[in-house]
């Protein structure tokens, strides 16, 4: 689905939906659940069955403060609001600060499938780029909150900073601020972790690919 | 922003020394594009497929709530005023329904007239009320500006603003400032 058809498509059911139909409702968590429970699986570490949780909350709360809703804008936007929040008062309470988690764990009750990306090539190879992806996802896990929060928005669901900004309630000057930070972080951790710039930026230069 | 999802191990790891690479040379442009497809690429949690029921379900189970329109910071007070009115109602009614089953049509309303007018005569004969008012009032204002009592007063004012600072943010999640948050 093309972006404007879903923002479209968006508009028009979160108009129903504030009219008071459940459809419509429905309609938006079908829309929405994947990014959501995605966004919030990251923030809390990977842990399946809370993210699970956490996702169901967060529709549950859109629906009992749907009035406060503004159609003027972006009803995507609204719901990362509340699952900002909602995350928030979460790694508060279990103060997760934070287990090394491994993204998504395929074992876990409560969560579906992994929709890992298809690869067509060796076993190695795959093994490889899961042990990447692993090493990705264990970097970011390692960030503080709101830097594992601000480059999740960017970068994985793909909002402007206006929207960030939105979202999590900070002025456009601080998220520029904040998501330079936490690049700056991740490059650190990823370096941390052993991975390494090309030889002419790695200092010693002697290096090869 | 360009997408991993077929891309294989040695793609991504060129991918994560490229955004290391644009970062050292702070490229931001770069480096965002990089990173965005660097983080899209990763697996994502998939929903289990009843989630939309459950989601529903839940919600059936809970309606909307009325006083869904209004501001956060007008729902407590608004709520106590009405739980007040209501209690008041309660244990009022009662007396008033037993009352005007013993009283005449139309004693009442003499009665409402009989007692204005002799309120106002009463008010005329008691000038003294209103002095003594004005000599408490004056005896208050001297014990208020003394240096004691206005660092009491604005102690207990520092305080009360922290505790209800404290409340509010207890009271209205959705308020909170993200920075405050995590930090």
């Amino acid at each position: 689905m093309e972006a404007s058809e879903a923002s479209a498509k968006e508009r028009v059911l979160a108009a129903q939906a504030l009219a008071g139909s459940a459809d419509a409702f429905r309609g938006l968590v079908e829309l929405y659940h994947r990014p959501i429970l995605s966004f919030v699986s990251r923030m809390v570490g990977g842990d399946g069955s809370l993210a699970d949780d956490l996702a169901q909350d967060v529709f549950l709360r859109a629906w009992r403060h749907l009035g406060e809703y503004d159609p003027s804008r972006k009803f995507s936007s609204w719901l990362f609001k509340i699952a900002h929040n909602r995350t928030i008062d979460q790694l508060r309470r279990s103060k997760l600060r934070f287990t090394l988690a491994l993204g998504v764990d395929e074992d876990e009750e409560g969560i579906g499938d992994v929709a890992a990306p298809e690869e067509q090539s060796s076993p190695l190879r795959q093994a490889e780029a899961a042990e990447l992806q692993r090493l990705v996802q264990e970097s970011v896990a390692g960030l503080r909150p709101a830097y594992r929060e601000i480059l999740l928005l960017r970068f994985e669901q793909d909002m402007q900073y206006d929207e960030i900004a939105g979202v999590l309630g900070i002025a456009l000057g601080t998220v520029k601020v904040q998501l330079h930070r936490a690049r700056k972080a991740l490059a650190r951790e990823l370096q941390r972790r052993g991975v390494e710039p090309p030889a002419a930026f790695a200092g010693s230069g002697d290096r090869p690919e | 922003m360009d997408r991993l999802g077929e891309r294989e191990a040695g793609s991504l790891g060129e991918d994560l020394r490229l955004f290391l690479q644009a970062e050292a040379a702070e490229d931001v442009a770069r480096s965002e594009r990089v990173l965005g497809g660097i983080l899209a690429a990763l697996p994502a949690a998939s929903p289990r497929p009843d989630f939309a029921d459950r989601v529903m379900a839940l919600i059936e189970a809970a309606p909307r709530r009325v006083a869904r329109d209004l501001k956060p910071a007008f729902r407590y007070p608004l709520a106590a005023a009405l739980a007040l009115v209501g209690l008041a109602v309660f244990y009022l009614l009662p007396a008033v329904v037993l009352l005007s089953a013993r009283v005449e049509a139309g004693s009442l309303w003499r009665a409402a007239n009989g007692f204005w007018v002799a309120s106002f005569e009463r008010l005329a004969s008691l000038s003294w009320v209103f002095q003594l008012c004005r000599q408490l009032l004056e005896a208050v204002f001297e014990i208020a500006a003394s240096p004691p009592f206005l660092f009491f007063a604005l102690g207990s004012a520092a305080v009360a603003s922290v505790l209800s600072r404290w409340m509010w943010l207890l009271l209205a999640p959705s308020r909170r400032s993200s920075d405050a948050a995590f930090r």
